[in-house]
C-alpha cells in the first residue's frame, strides 16, 4: 500500500468520523461537541517556562518561587474556560447555495451572530483568512473569499473557525460543515450568433406577453430591479408591477430558449461555455432568455433569479 | 504573522519596562543607567519612531558584558545571571515588530519576575509580583484583540480567581523534592547588623536601621522573656590588639553542649533575616539547635554556612550562660591586654581595685560610670591619641561600644577574665501576637560577661547603668535618639513610627508578613508532610486514591448518567408507546383517548377518565400537577386489561 493511499484512508477516515460528529446543516451552533481545543505553541513555551521556575524553586529551595510557579500554571490551566467561551454559543448561517463563473470571484457569504459575551478575533480560514470581531448581541455577514478554476457543482469546504483569545495558550477551533452549494457555471465564450442558437419552433408564447397592451407592465418578481418597479401604481396602494424589462424588448430582436443543441461549439464543454456567454448576454442586454440544455428547459424570463437559474443549470449540465 | 498596532506595542513597552525595572532593584546602580538608557531607546524607538542604530544592540550587549565582568567577575553568580537575562530582555525589547515577539517578551518577562523573589522573601514582594503577573495576562487579552483595557484587566481577574484553588491545591500537595544541583547564591547582600570585630570610633554613629534583624516566636506565649531578659547573644569578642576586640576562631570553640540535665528556659523559633554571617542571636545559651548549626563552647551557635536567605531556626535556650572550667591558656587568653596601652584607664582601675577588694570592684566601676558626668550618645565627639584614654578622661561620651570596652579593659586590668558580647538588646512585642518579638538593627548592643570565680560567667551591661531607658523605652521614646542631626526623611520617618495608629497598622502588616515568611520558610519537606497529616491525617497513597474518588466519583457517575440515573420521566414519549400499545393514532389528546379507551373497557371508564383527565391538566391547563401523579397515570393506563 502506498503511503499516499494511506493518507488518503486515513483521512476519509477522519472526514467520516468529523461528519459524525459535525453533521453538515444550513446553521451551525458552536458547543462543546463540535469546539476543540489544544495548547498552541505559546502555551508550549509558557509551560517550558513554569517548568523552568520549577526547577529554579527546586533548587534555591524558595517557596516563593513554588507559589509563583504553581500560579502560572493554574492561570494556564484556568485559560482553557474562556478560551471555549470565545467560539462558544456562536451560531453561523448560510444560504442553500450560490453560484459563480469559473474563473472569476466567488464569494459566499456566511451570516454570524452570538449572544453573550463579546467574541474576539474569530479567525475563519479556508484558501485566504478573514478575521472578525463580534461584540455581544451583534450579527454580521462574513465574507468568504474563493476561488474556482473548473466548472462544477461543489459542496462547501469545511471552513476552519478558530481563536486563541485571550491569553493565546489554547486555540479553540471548529470545522464549520455548512450545507451549501456552489455552482460554478463554465468560462463564458462565444461560438454561436443569437439567431442560430434560438431554435426555430422557439416558444414565443411566455405567459407575459400574451396581450399586446399590457406588455409594459408585469408582477413583479423576486430579482427584478427596484428601477423596474412601476410605482406609481405602488404608491396608489395597487401590487408592484415592474414595466422597464418588457418595454426595453426590441421587437426585431430574436426572441427564445438558447437551445443547447444549435449551439456551433465543437464540444459539450464549449456549448455549455456558449450559452453561458448568451445568458450573461441577454441579461445585460435587459432581454428575456430561456434555456433548453438536454434534460433540463428553463422559461423564458429576466433578472437575477433567471440569471442564477441558468448558470446552476449550466453548471449542473457539466 | 501578525503586526502590532500603536496601542499594543506602547502596552507591552510600559509592561516590560516596569518588569524590568522591578528586576534591576537587586542589581547594582550602573545597570540601572545602562538599562534606562536602553528602556529610553526603545520609547523613543516605539513612540517616535526613531530608527534604532544598527550598532546600538551589540553596543548594549557589549555594556552588559562588560560591567557584569566588571562588577561580579564571572558570568555564573546569581546577579551575574539576572543581569544578563534582564540586558536580553532589554535587548529584545527594541525589536518587537509582532504579535510573536511580545509573547517571547511576556514569557521571558514573567521568569524574570521570580528571580526578586529569591531576594525578597517579604509578603509585599510577592503580591507585588503576583499583581505584575495579572497585568502581563491583561497584555496577552489586549493583544489578541480585546479594545478596552478596563475589561482585559477584568477578565485577567477573573481567570486569576479560577487559578487561585488550582495554584493553592498544587502549592499544598506537590512533593518538596531535595535540590538537583548545586546553584550559585546570591553575593551581593549586604551585610548588615554585627561584624566579628569591634573597634571604637569606627563608626560615628550608631546606625538607626530600622530594618527587621530577625523575629523570634516563642511557643509558650506565657513564656516571652521580660525586657530586661532580652540579651540576645551573638559573638563574643575575646581577642583584644589594643585596636579590635576579635571573636575567636570557631575552631579554639567547638565544644559539647554540657549535660542536658536542664530544661531549657525558652523554646522559640527566630526568623533570620539574610545577614551573609554565620552568627545566630541567642537568648542566654543554646540549649537545643538544628543540624545546620553548630554549637560553641560559649553557648552560641553558628550556622555551618553564611545566612544568605531567609531561615527559619527552632531554638531551645536556657537563661543562664553557659560555664565550662577555664583552662590555663584560655585564662590567659581572657585576661591579656597589649603591654603599655590606656596608662590612664588601667591605673584607674588599679586603684579602684585597692579601695574596693573582691568582686564589688566591677560594680563600683560601673557606679563611676553612673556618677562621674558620662553621658550616653549615639553621635559621640571624636575620640583622639588613646582612644580608651582619651573616652574615659575628655570626652565622656559615647554609646555602648564605649562601655563595654573601657569596662572590658578596666575588668582585664584587675586579673578578671573578660570578653565583650555583641548581638541585639531588646525586641518589640507583636500588638497583634504578643508572643512574637521583632528585633531590629538598630537593637544591636554591646555588653561585657566577666568570670567571676565563684559564679562563673556574669553579665554586665555599663550601658544600662548610664542609660536605663536603653532597655525598657521603645526607641522612639529614647531621649538619645531626640534632636539628633538626622536627615529630613529620616526624622520624618521615625516621626510617623511614633504615631499609634501607623504603629499599630505597622504591628499589623508586620505581624501578616512575619506570618508569610515563617510559613513560606518552614513549608519545606517536613513542613508539608506535616501540613498534609494535619488536614488529611494518615497520608498515604490509598487515602489520597480514596479522597481522590470522594471528589470525582459523584461528577463522574453525574456526567455519565447510565442507567442507574434516575430520569426524568419523559411524559410525550410514554404516552406516545402507549397510544401505541392501544394501537391507537398518535395526535389522540388524552380525552380523545379517554373516549376510545372507555369503549374497550366499558366496566373501568371511571378510572379510565379520571386518569385522562390528569394527563389533560397536565399538558393543558395552568395548573401545576405533581409528576408522580401523571406517572401514575401512565402506568395504571398501561396496565389496563380486559
Amino acid at each position: 500500500m502506498s503511503t499516499l493511499s494511506l493518507r488518503q484512508a486515513w483521512q476519509q477516515r477522519w472526514r467520516r468520523w468529523l461528519d459524525k460528529r459535525i453533521p453538515a446543516r444550513t446553521e451551525q451552533v458552536l458547543n462543546h461537541r463540535n469546539i476543540f481545543i489544544f495548547p498552541t505553541g505559546f502555551g508550549a513555551f509558557y509551560l517550558l517556562v513554569t517548568v523552568l521556575l520549577f526547577t529554579i524553586g527546586l533548587n534555591y529551595q524558595n517557596n516563593s518561587v513554588y507559589a509563583f510557579c504553581f500560579f502560572l500554571v493554574a492561570v494556564f490551566v484556568a485559560a482553557i474556560m474562556p478560551t471555549y467561551q470565545n467560539l462558544q454559543g456562536f451560531r453561523c448561517r448560510v444560504s442553500s447555495s450560490s453560484t459563480t463563473i469559473a474563473g472569476g470571484p466567488c464569494d459566499v457569504k456566511l451570516y454570524v451572530s452570538a449572544a453573550g459575551v463579546d467574541r474576539f478575533q474569530l479567525i475563519f480560514r479556508h484558501e485566504s483568512e478573514v478575521a472578525l470581531t463580534l461584540y455581544s448581541g451583534e450579527s454580521k455577514p462574513v465574507h468568504l473569499g474563493m476561488l474556482y478554476a473548473q466548472p462544477g457543482v461543489f459542496p462547501l469546504p469545511l471552513v476552519k473557525l478558530a481563536s486563541v483569545y485571550p491569553l493565546g495558550f489554547f486555540r479553540a477551533w471548529t470545522w464549520l460543515s455548512l450545507e451549501h452549494l456552489i455552482y460554478v457555471a463554465p468560462k463564458p465564450k462565444q461560438y454561436s450568433e443569437i439567431e442560430q442558437l434560438i431554435s426555430a419552433r422557439g416558444d414565443r408564447s411566455s405567459a407575459f406577453r400574451q396581450d399586446d397592451d399590457e406588455l409594459e407592465l408585469r408582477e413583479y418578481r423576486h430579482g427584478d430591479s427596484a428601477r423596474d418597479i412601476y410605482w406609481r401604481k405602488a404608491a396608489a396602494g395597487g401590487q408592484l408591477l415592474s414595466k422597464a424589462r418588457v418595454l426595453q424588448h426590441s421587437s426585431e430582436a430574436p426572441q427564445g430558449l438558447l437551445d443547447y443543441r444549435l449551439s456551433q461549439a465543437p464540444s459539450h464543454a464549449l456549448k455549455l461555455a456558449d450559452l453561458c456567454y448568451w445568458v450573461l448576454r441577454c441579461e445585460h442586454l435587459g432581454q428575456p432568455y430561456g434555456l433548453m440544455l438536454p434534460d433540463t428547459v428553463i422559461a423564458m424570463d429576466c433578472g437575477d433569479v433567471q440569471k442564477n437559474r441558468c448558470l446552476q443549470a449550466l453548471a449542473e449540465a457539466l | 504573522m501578525r503586526a502590532l498596532d500603536a496601542r499594543q506595542a506602547r502596552m507591552t513597552l510600559g509592561l516590560i519596562s516596569l518588569s524590568v525595572a522591578v528586576q534591576l532593584l537587586g542589581l547594582p546602580v550602573s545597570f540601572m543607567v545602562v538599562s534606562g538608557m536602553l528602556l529610553l531607546a526603545g520609547w523613543l524607538h516605539w513612540l517616535w519612531y526613531w530608527p534604532v542604530p544598527k550598532g546600538l544592540r551589540f553596543l548594549g550587549l557589549m555594556a552588559f558584558g562588560v560591567m557584569i565582568f566588571a562588577q561580579f567577575g564571572n558570568f555564573f553568580g546569581l546577579e551575574p545571571m539576572v543581569a544578563l537575562f534582564v540586558g536580553s530582555l532589554l535587548l529584545k525589547l527594541l525589536e518587537v515588530r509582532t504579535q510573536r515577539d511580545v509573547y517571547l517578551l511576556v514569557a521571558l518577562s514573567l521568569f524574570g519576575l521570580a528571580t526578586p523573589l529569591l531576594f525578597n522573601p517579604e509578603l509585599w514582594w510577592f503580591l507585588a509580583i503576583l499583581a505584575l503577573a495579572v497585568l502581563h495576562v491583561s497584555l496577552l487579552a489586549i493583544l489578541h484583540g480585546q479594545r478596552s483595557s478596563r475589561r482585559a484587566l477584568r477578565g485577567a481577574a477573573a481567570i486569576l480567581w479560577r487559578a487561585l484553588p488550582l495554584a493553592a491545591l498544587l502549592f499544598f500537595i506537590v512533593p518538596r523534592l531535595p535540590p538537583m544541583w548545586a546553584v550559585p547564591m546570591a553575593s551581593h547582600q549586604s551585610l548588615t547588623g554585627l561584624s566579628d570585630s569591634l573597634r571604637l570610633g569606627a563608626m560615628d554613629s550608631l546606625s538607626r536601621d530600622a530594618s527587621l534583624a530577625f523575629s523570634a516566636r516563642f511557643d509558650d506565649p506565657d513564656n516571652v522573656p521580660s525586657p530586661g531578659q532580652r540579651y540576645w547573644r551573638s559573638l563574643m569578642l575575646v581577642d583584644y590588639d589594643g585596636d579590635h576586640w576579635m571573636a575567636a576562631d570557631v575552631s579554639h570553640l567547638r565544644g559539647k553542649k554540657p549535660s542536658a540535665s536542664q530544661t531549657s528556659d525558652w523554646d522559640f523559633s527566630l526568623l533570620m533575616s539574610p545577614s551573609g554571617q554565620r552568627w545566630v542571636p541567642v537568648l542566654g545559651s543554646a540549649m537545643e539547635w538544628p543540624n545546620a548549626m553548630e554549637y560553641l563552647a560559649d553557648g552560641t551557635v553558628r550556622a555551618r554556612h553564611p545566612i544568605h536567605a531567609r531561615q527559619l531556626i527552632p531554638l531551645s535556650a536556657d537563661q543562664s550562660i553557659v560555664n565550662v572550667p577555664l583552662s590555663t591558656p584560655w585564662w590567659n587568653r581572657l585576661t591579656a591586654l597589649p603591654p603599655g596601652l590606656h596608662p590612664q584607664t588601667r591605673a584607674y582601675a588599679r586603684s579602684l581595685g585597692n579601695q574596693y577588694p573582691g568582686d564589688e570592684v566591677l560594680t563600683e566601676i560601673l557606679k563611676q560610670f553612673n556618677e562621674e558626668n558620662f553621658s550616653y550618645t549615639l553621635q559621640p565627639s571624636p575620640l583622639v591619641g588613646d582612644k580608651v584614654d582619651s573616652f574615659m578622661f575628655d570626652t565622656k561620651q559615647g554609646y555602648c561600644e564605649h562601655y563595654a570596652v573601657a569596662f572590658a579593659v578596666m575588668a582585664r586590668e584587675l586579673g578578671y577574665p573578660t570578653r565583650i558580647a555583641t548581638g541585639y538588646l531588646g525586641g518589640e512585642e507583636s500588638r497583634v501576637d504578643p508572643s512574637t518579638l521583632m528585633v531590629y538593627q538598630y537593637d544591636a548592643h554591646a555588653w561585657v560577661e566577666v568570670w567571676l570565680s565563684d559564679q562563673g560567667w556574669v553579665r554586665f551591661d555599663p550601658t544600662a547603668w548610664i542609660n536605663p531607658s536603653r532597655i525598657e523605652s521603645p526607641p522612639e521614646l529614647r531621649p538619645e535618639w531626640q534632636g539628633a542631626n538626622l536627615p529630613v526623611l529620616e526624622e520624618l520617618a521615625w516621626l510617623l513610627r511614633g504615631q499609634l495608629w501607623l504603629s499599630q497598622l505597622r504591628h499589623a502588616t508586620e505581624w501578616m508578613n512575619l506570618n508569610w515568611m515563617q510559613f513560606m520558610a518552614g513549608f519545606d519537606g517536613s513542613g508539608q508532610a506535616a501540613f498534609l497529616k494535619r488536614w488529611l491525617g494518615k497520608v498515604d497513597v490509598s487515602t489520597m486514591l480514596m479522597l481522590l474518588g470522594v471528589f470525582i466519583a459523584p461528577g463522574w457517575l453525574w456526567y455519565s448518567r447510565g442507567w442507574w440515573w434516575p430520569k426524568k420521566t419523559d411524559v410525550a414519549k410514554k404516552y406516545r408507546q402507549l397510544l401505541a400499545q392501544f394501537r391507537l393514532p398518535v395526535h389522540l389528546t388524552p380525552q380523545q383517548l379517554a373516549q376510545q379507551l372507555s369503549v374497550r373497557f366499558p366496566q373501568q371508564s371511571e378510572l379510565i377518565e379520571h386518569e385522562c383527565s390528569v394527563l389533560q391538566s397536565y399538558w393543558y391547563t395552568q395548573v401545576a400537577v405533581e409528576m408522580k401523579h401523571v406517572e401514575s397515570a401512565l402506568r395504571k393506563l398501561k396496565d389496563l386489561k380486559q
